[in-house]
């Protein structure tokens, strides 16, 4: 029970650290978002399937700069994983043409196995709503 | 002057023919009196508030609305109004707001006049109104907390694609023919139970499913500021990391199906427009989360109506799906499927218009009829494609468009079969699919799938085993 409490802790402060650290380099330093996907990511934006980071970098360097207004966010352990994550974020988004729109976006953190302790983002799934 | 607050946009000119900041000029502001004291306030609310996006002008004792007829050319980036309890009778008192040129108006008040009353006694209801009041105000959305009938209106300046964004908006998106069938059944199913009978739901989640909650009281920026989203109902079970503290998160994540059912049992009462595909965006595909384990990730967003309040808010949810196993409560209860994780958010309506007018993904779902797949057989060589794990999955729904085309008489026939054996829609679903790959009839096929515990698969196999024994009459021809 104890040890379930700690591992807990561990995912709510990791995907806390995730969301804040996630939206930050979106907003101001979109040249290394890629630092938290792979090749084998499957990002979804609005219905637009990328595979792998590569192309879904090519695309947010046309997207106009961009302020995330996180308003909820939280996470839960996937069931059936090893130590996968899922982190659910709601807010709204202001691009630099002046829409703004409210978004939902969920994520699959897993661990990255070529590198020990490290997680990256294996699925992505964006909408405005 | 204390009555505009810059965060809302929102300027408060209640009962302002009383404000003691008048002095001795109380009880002169009167605007049923000059048409030319509402253009002086028209005028200094533009110079002193040019942001305003919400008006209140309510408790005002107005009897008609004259005063402000140029409203609309001193701002015309007002998106709300309100004209809660004022003395107006008829929809002529109204009609000076010009409508027709107000183009950015979204929202109305105007409860607590007598003209409410009215069409009250006259018909029973406020539908008269309601599209009345559409048609003198084309663009606006809400009137009294109530979303308005969709009138006739063109795409031409309503374009959801903002013209700098690099792509598209896109309609739901579905990685592949199983998925889509899968999570049409189990959408329907669940948010059907959902809104008669959440305990019904019971079997449905793992005895190790996690599910939660999180509020968002943001209103969408392009509705009304009039007060907070009145999302009380939903508060005490809220997760949102934002604003719960570290020490009650644990408690707020349900686990395990009996723990869930008894939170989500305690949730409002809600009505999701299941019979109105337009008002649902759904992105699903198959994940593998573990070397045996492929889940279908699930992301739904869209409206309900929270029956006892009678508004409707928005939501959006993730679900992770596995096939059930054989034996277990899910499979038992003659379902196909189980949920592993559940992620809701409840927030302020904000309806379908970011995605209704997507452009449609090749292979669509459609909650509220049968599937309607396009380029089914649009199978791309694109081996890089992450998005298919496909096929890999067996989630007992099969996957319609079989061989075999059942004749109405056969038809007939199978309902009263079903209807003898007591078969549930999923199991009749089965069968006619076990009917349709192996043409065994549907009598065949029920006690082929009875044999192995209505696990589809087990049973297709078990076929392929046993069918040299089957008489002619066990077929269709």
């Amino acid at each position: 029970m104890e040890q379930s409490s700690i591992y807990s802790n561990v995912i709510n402060n990791g995907a806390t650290a995730f969301v804040e650290q996630y939206y930050k380099i979106y907003d101001t330093n979109r040249g290394y978002i890629d630092g938290f996907y792979k090749e084998n990511s499957a990002i979804l934006w609005n219905g637009n399937p990328f595979s792998g980071i590569t192309k879904y970098k090519e695309f947010t360097q046309k997207l106009p700069v961009s302020t995330h207004k996180v308003e909820t966010f939280d996470c839960q352990q996937v069931i059936g994983s090893e130590k996968s994550i899922m982190v659910n974020v709601n807010g709204e988004v202001s691009y630099s043409d002046h829409s703004t729109k409210q978004f939902h976006q969920n994520f699959i953190l897993m661990p990255d196995m070529e590198k020990q302790g490290n997680y990256y983002v294996a699925h992505d799934c964006f909408r405005f709503v | 002057m204390g009555r505009y607050n810059p965060e809302n946009q929102y300027l408060n000119l209640e009962n302002i023919n009383n404000d003691p900041a008048l002095g001795d000029k109380r009880g002169l502001v009167d605007l049923n009196k000059s048409e030319k004291l509402g253009q002086v306030i028209c005028k200094l609310i533009k110079e002193n508030f040019p942001d305003v996006k919400t008006i209140s002008f309510a408790n005002n004792n107005l009897r008609n609305l004259r005063a402000l007829s140029k409203l609309h050319q001193w701002l015309p980036d007002v998106m709300n109004l309100s004209f809660q309890n004022n003395q107006l009778a008829t929809l002529r008192d109204i009609e000076p707001i010009n409508g027709d040129k107000f183009t950015g108006l979204r929202e109305l008040v105007i409860s607590e006049n007598p003209v409410k009353d009215k069409e009250m006694q006259k018909f029973g209801n406020f539908e008269n109104l309601k599209s009345q009041i559409k048609s003198m105000f084309p663009s606006l959305l809400i009137l009294d907390n109530e979303e308005l009938p969709e009138g006739i209106s063109f795409d031409v300046g309503k374009n959801i694609n903002s013209k700098t964004l690099p792509l598209q908006i896109m309609s739901s998106f579905v990685d592949s023919d199983v998925t889509a069938n899968t999570i049409q059944d189990f959408i329907v199913k669940y948010f059907t139970l959902f809104d008669t009978n959440r305990v019904g739901l019971l079997d449905l989640y793992d005895d190790n499913a996690l599910f939660s909650l999180s509020i968002n009281n943001n209103i969408p920026s392009w509705r009304k500021r009039f007060e907070r989203g009145n999302m009380s109902n939903w508060k005490a079970y809220d997760r949102n990391f934002k604003s719960t503290r570290q020490s009650l998160r644990d408690n707020l994540l349900s686990k395990g199906k009996n723990a869930i059912i008894q939170t989500i049992a305690k949730l409002p009462s809600t009505k999701h427009p299941l019979e109105d595909n337009s008002k649902f965006i759904i992105d699903s595909w198959q994940i593998n989360v573990a070397p045996q384990q492929i889940l279908i990730y699930l992301n739904i967003s869209g409206e309900f109506k929270e029956v006892d309040v009678k508004l409707n808010k928005s939501f959006s949810r993730t679900f992770l799906i596995a096939p059930s196993q054989p034996q277990s409560n899910a499979a038992n209860a003659g379902w196909a499927y189980t949920i592993f994780n559940d992620q809701m958010t409840v927030r302020p309506w904000s309806g379908n218009k970011s995605f209704d007018k997507a452009k449609a993904n090749p292979i669509q779902i459609d909650i509220s009829g049968s599937a309607k797949m396009l380029n089914n057989n649009n199978n791309n060589s694109n081996t890089s494609n992450v998005f298919n794990a496909a096929a890999q999955l067996n989630t007992n729904i099969p996957v319609s468009n079989g061989p075999l085309e059942f004749t109405p008489l056969q038809l007939q026939e199978q309902e009263q079969l079903r209807i003898q054996h007591g078969l549930n829609e999923i199991q009749h679903q089965q069968v006619q699919e076990l009917s349709r790959q192996t043409r065994l009839t549907y009598l065949y096929s029920i006690q082929c799938l009875n044999e192995f515990q209505w696990n589809f698969a087990s049973a297709l196999e078990g076929y392929q085993k046993v069918k040299n024994q089957v008489p002619p009459d066990g077929y269709y021809h």
